[in-house]
């Protein structure tokens, strides 16, 4: 069955798959695309993919993707699924196996010309300093009682024990901590996984990168946020490491066993699930919840390794550096919305999706709900990074959700085979881009031609609405492993 | 007579296995798992002083493939090593009893997040093999 004879377009940037479509499907499929980008989608499995989470028990309004979307295993990555509390189901692969994979963005007080000359040295500095690579750990080793303090209190771990400043905590979503946490429900094998893990990046799409902002969109949101042209940044994209991949494992495999005893048969494995007031899901909500609360600890860390170096690097200059806003992007949260006129609960499960929340909204914190969430958008290596802000009609359209990053089109495989890397990396010096990377074939792997066109992507959800282009990031140095 | 081929995949890796036999699927799956991790590293071979024991039930033989890679790999994560050596005690469709043989490694090449049950399928094919597609996260 080719699904995309089925599409519909709605509106400008939204497409739909009607729910009679396939047997099975509770609700329709929402595509956010461009017509290039939905070109794209016929090359891999995003559509079946799709229409298989339009199958889930409990299932609200639509399944959705958005325009980064790209095959996965089981869900899509790039798409939010939303189900009823408390009886619609939670499904860990609606997550993904590395919770809280996320992003942050903190702003300096230095500006571009500041980094004249000295991107290759920064570079160098920040790949020494900050854990990067494959299975690589780190200085800080927790003890048995220290990692259940940081699977229960997340960030508060990291302010407890001087490594986050209060002002940290109320600029991240959650405040860098979900209640529901109870690291009883994380296995020995996952805290032992982590335990070495705090502080670093690890490899494949994760990197920490010093950018510019080149160019304003919004110059009243952008003063709230505290941008401004040329301004140097930081982002920090990782997320739980060793630990999360092991919780996610351990319970899509009870999943997968309990699906059964609930009667849930899925056209995939992978979106195994169960009733999110059962207790297999209520003991995988705790568990994802401390592993996403060892995401938010880590990307903390990695912040107190990059604010100690800024300041030891830029002695003579100004060396703070805020942290702004950080989103986590694979992710299951309890909000309300709206859905048919009603408002409701629910168990809004995003997988390389972030959270944009609109104005008003009173989870996000108060310097913001005027404006709307910040949102951060990383591009892939060596092209544009976007901050957005929330709206309304984000709340309306998409659970409150809008896409994570460029999405891959590319394997892999075919990116390293397809890419020149002595070219690759001509190119980036050319426009005084430092990388430093673990592997050649990494750098090969996550080069620019194996994503989707950002510039297409943020046009889309911007011209749908669901966020809105604040200010756009140039990078100046990558590291990655 | 077993083959291991890595198939596009937009973000991960997807590998096809083809075996005689459920316990050379079993023992291309290891093989094709740790020539990711780091490759050629399981050849030629290298002195094993590692052994860990996994014993599993699942609910059918594709389950029980997924599930024993994942074990192998939180062993491979846990011991930063690599196991190259599978001898199994016991295979069935629902039960593997098996010990892995290893050796410490100090870098590797991919850092697997997951085995994924995602198009994983244990059949016998027109050629009567046991085959399977087995996608990793990586």
């Amino acid at each position: 069955m080719e699904l995309k004879h089925y599409l519909k377009r709605l509106d400008g940037q939204l497409w739909e798959i009607p729910k009679e479509t396939r047997e099975g499907m509770r609700v329709p499929a929402y595509i956010y695309a461009s017509e290039k980008l939905l070109q794209e989608l016929s090359s891999d499995k995003s559509l079946e993919q799709l229409t298989n989470v339009a199958m889930l028990p409990g299932i609200r309004k639509a399944a959705i993707v958005m325009p980064d979307v790209h095959e996965g295993y089981g869900f899509p990555i790039g798409g939010v699924a939303a189900t009823e509390w408390p009886s619609g189901v939670i499904s860990p692969g609606g997550i993904g196996y590395d919770i809280n994979c996320g992003v942050r963005i903190l702003c300096s007080e230095l500006e571009r010309k500041d980094l004249e000359n000295r991107g290759e040295s920064l570079a160098k500095a920040l790949y020494e300093q900050i854990p990067s690579g494959a299975g690589k750990g780190g200085s800080i080793q927790l003890t048995d009682l220290e990692m259940d303090r940081v699977l229960k209190y997340g960030a508060g771990w990291a302010l407890e024990n001087h490594y986050a400043e209060p002002e940290d905590l109320e600029h991240m979503e959650s405040e860098g901590c979900l209640k529901d946490a109870d690291p009883a429900y994380v296995s020995e094998q996952a805290k032992m996984r982590g335990f070495d893990q705090l502080g670093t990046i690890g490899s494949g799409n994760h990197f920490l990168e010093v950018s510019y902002v080149d160019k304003i969109f919004d110059p009243e949101v952008a003063a709230t946020f505290g941008l401004k042209l040329n301004q140097v940044t930081v982002l920090i994209h990782t997320g739980s490491r060793g630990l999360g991949h092991q919780v996610a494992t351990d319970y899509l495999k009870n999943m997968v066993a309990a699906s059964e005893i609930y009667g849930i048969h899925l056209p995939d494995l992978e979106l195994a699930c169960a009733p999110f007031n059962s207790e297999d899901g209520q003991a995988y909500f705790k568990a994802m919840s401390a592993a996403a609360n060892f995401a938010w600890c880590n990307r903390q860390i990695i912040t107190y390794k990059t604010r100690r170096l800024w300041s030891a690097f830029f002695k003579d200059k100004g060396v703070k550096l805020k942290l702004l806003y950080d989103v986590a992007h694979n992710i299951a949260k309890i909000e309300e919305h709206v859905v048919n006129g009603k408002k409701m609960k629910l168990i809004v499960h995003r997988k390389g999706s972030t959270r944009s929340f609109g104005p008003g909204h009173p989870d996000i914190p108060e310097c913001f709900r005027e404006t709307g969430q910040p949102v951060i958008i990383p591009g892939s290596m060596g092209t544009a990074s976007y901050v957005m802000v929330g709206t309304q009609a984000g709340m309306e359209k998409t659970f409150g959700s809008t896409c994570h990053g460029a999405g891959r089109r590319m394997s892999r495989h075919a990116a390293t085979r397809a890419v020149n890397i002595h070219n690759l990396e001509k190119e980036l010096l050319s426009k005084d881009i430092h990388v430093r990377a673990g592997s050649r074939k990494g750098v090969s792997e996550e080069a620019p031609t194996a994503y989707k066109d950002i510039e297409e992507v943020i046009n889309v959800v911007h011209d749908a609405g669901i966020a809105r282009k604040v200010a756009r990031l140039r990078p100046i140095a990558v590291i990655k492993g | 007579m077993k083959t291991i081929d890595y198939l596009a995949h937009t973000a991960d890796v997807r590998m096809r296995l083809r075996a005689d036999s459920a316990l050379e699927l079993f023992e291309a799956a290891l093989e094709g798992m740790n020539q990711l991790i780091k490759t050629h590293a399981c050849q030629p071979p290298h002195s094993l002083p590692l052994k860990k024991q996994i014993t599993l039930k699942s609910e059918n033989l594709t389950t029980l493939l997924i599930e024993f890679l994942g074990e192998v790999l939180t062993q491979s994560h846990l011991n930063k090593a690599l196991f190259c050596k599978l001898e199994i005690e016991h295979l069935s469709e629902k039960k593997i009893s098996a010990s892995i043989h290893g050796y410490p490694v100090e870098e590797i090449d991919e850092d697997i997040k997951a085995v994924t049950y995602h198009e994983a399928n244990v059949h016998r094919n027109t050629a009567n093999q046991y085959e399977t597609i087995v996608v990793f996260d990586i």
